[in-house]
């Protein structure tokens, strides 16, 4: 079952109520307060998700959570590269797989190949550096006068010869909830959405106790 | 002839071992650094032919690809005949008064003909200008005069000074690795090179040393069948020379 932020927003907002004093459940807590949260959870619990799939072994990501933006190709020919501006950051994972492929939008089975951004000044000179004749890219920080982070194209892909391509896309692992109104569906799987709640729950009532909780304090004293 | 491009045979790594294309650029390094070895020992396609002009010092002009020579060798109708290394050649460059480069000069006379036909053909001088045996065969005594040793130094061939040839033709190795094509090998290389990246990409992710060690193992067999794939060697192959071994001699 798809959810959309409101739709998950507004059960914590319930749920916490009910923790503070479930006779009275009130909306303690701003609804916009929660929908952050909720954006903010969403992207670590993916992380975890990866992580794990790490460990065991696997190399897998939530392709769900993947979203697609095309960006506009600039040219840095003093460098014989080009480059995009990343529209939004993805999440930091090995090899830089937050970026989970770039391609041409006429080529989209034949992505770029990605170089691990620590790689790419090391094979300079090697034999590695011509990649088969293959056009890779690699993230680079953001420009000081520059807006966004950038992802550097090994040649400048403009040119004809590389294609004349103006455009790519991309797809990114990171919910970027500036895409999502509040009651789209959120692109996260299912079994993600109590691990959400769990986790904002437990933000938003960290140093907190519920009425009961306090109850049995003052039995106590 | 079928080749397969380094490209596939990484990606087909990438598909054994169920990565994405992030693991791409880390695998085709393993895959280049093992097919650059590997033409150390077999012809992978890095085996080139040249024929190189003879200087007026005695010289030829290496190939800037140029790693190492399998032979140089004078043209002889169809036939290449390869010429013999002498070490002791002086590499050290001789002088006229003016400056120029000159050859140094010859103590023997050769004549260019009787060379051919007593030491790289016969590879004997005990015959006559007929090629029939003189006599005085007392153990296998060859006089070559066309000569030759590489200066590494100035990357040049330096023949003896009674060559009198104007051109020579050098087979030699250079790198399989090419930086401006895309790479292709034998398909009997595939799974040597699948191995070699398998094995060290389990040494690259620290896992223990059974793994790596059992990974080591496969790449070993692997290369040894290919080994044995690009020494194959025919019938024909195993007659001729035996029959090169039977050879005239004389009547006592």
């Amino acid at each position: 079952m798809a959810v959309s932020k409101s739709v998950l927003s507004e059960q914590i907002q319930r749920l916490y109520a009910r923790f503070l004093d479930k006779d009275n459940p009130s909306d303690v807590i701003d609804i916009r307060e929660v929908m952050l949260l909720v954006s903010q959870a969403i992207n670590k619990i993916l992380k975890l998700e990866v992580a794990e799939s790490f460990k065991a072994g696997l190399v897998d990501i939530p392709k769900c959570s993947l979203i697609q933006y095309t960006a506009t190709v600039v040219s840095e020919s003093a460098n014989n590269r080009s480059y995009i501006v990343l529209p939004v950051i993805p999440l930091t994972l090995p090899l830089d797989m937050g970026i989970w492929s770039i391609s041409a939008s006429n080529a989209v089975m034949t992505p770029y190949i990605p170089i691990p951004a620590q790689d790419v000044l090391v094979f300079q000179g090697a034999n590695l550096s011509y990649l088969e004749g293959q056009i890779g890219y690699y993230i680079q920080g953001k420009s000081a006068s520059g807006t966004g982070a950038r992802v550097y194209f090994t040649k400048d892909i403009t040119l004809s010869a590389n294609g004349s391509i103006t455009s790519v896309l991309i797809n990114i692992l990171a919910s970027d909830f500036s895409q999502f109104t509040d009651t789209d569906m959120l692109p996260i799987s299912p079994e993600v959405e109590s691990a959400v709640i769990a986790e904002v729950l437990n933000i938003i009532s960290g140093g907190r106790v519920s009425q009961a909780e306090m109850a049995s304090q003052q039995e106590g004293q | 002839m079928k080749t397969k491009s380094i490209n596939i045979i990484v990606r087909d790594a990438l598909l054994d071992n169920g990565l994405p294309l992030h693991y791409y650029t880390r695998y085709l390094h393993h895959a280049l650094r093992i097919t650059d070895e590997l033409s150390m020992d077999f012809n992978l396609g890095n085996v080139k032919t040249v024929e190189l002009d003879v200087t007026s010092y005695q010289r030829a002009i290496l190939p800037a690809d140029f790693i190492d020579f399998i032979d140089v060798s004078a043209k002889h109708g169809e036939r290449l005949l390869p010429m013999e290394r002498e070490r002791t050649l002086n590499k050290k460059y001789n002088y006229d008064d003016s400056g120029n480069k000159i050859p140094y000069e010859s103590t023997l006379s050769v004549n260019y003909d009787a060379e051919i036909n007593y030491n790289l053909i016969s590879g004997s001088n005990n015959m006559n200008t007929r090629g029939e045996l003189v006599g005085r065969y007392y153990g296998r005594a060859r006089a070559p005069k066309l000569t030759f040793d590489i200066d590494e130094v100035n990357q040049e061939i330096v023949f003896s000074n009674g060559m009198i040839l104007t051109k020579v033709t050098l087979t030699y190795i250079t790198s399989a690795v090419s930086r401006s094509t895309a790479n292709v090998v034998t398909p009997y290389a595939t799974d040597v090179i699948t191995k070699y990246i398998q094995m060290m990409a389990v040494k690259a992710e620290g896992s223990t040393l059974g793994k790596y060690q059992l990974a080591k193992q496969e790449y070993d067999n692997a290369r040894r069948i290919f080994r044995s794939r690009m020494n194959a060697t025919d019938f024909a192959e195993v007659l001729g020379s035996i029959r090169n071994g039977i050879v005239g001699s004389l009547k006592n």
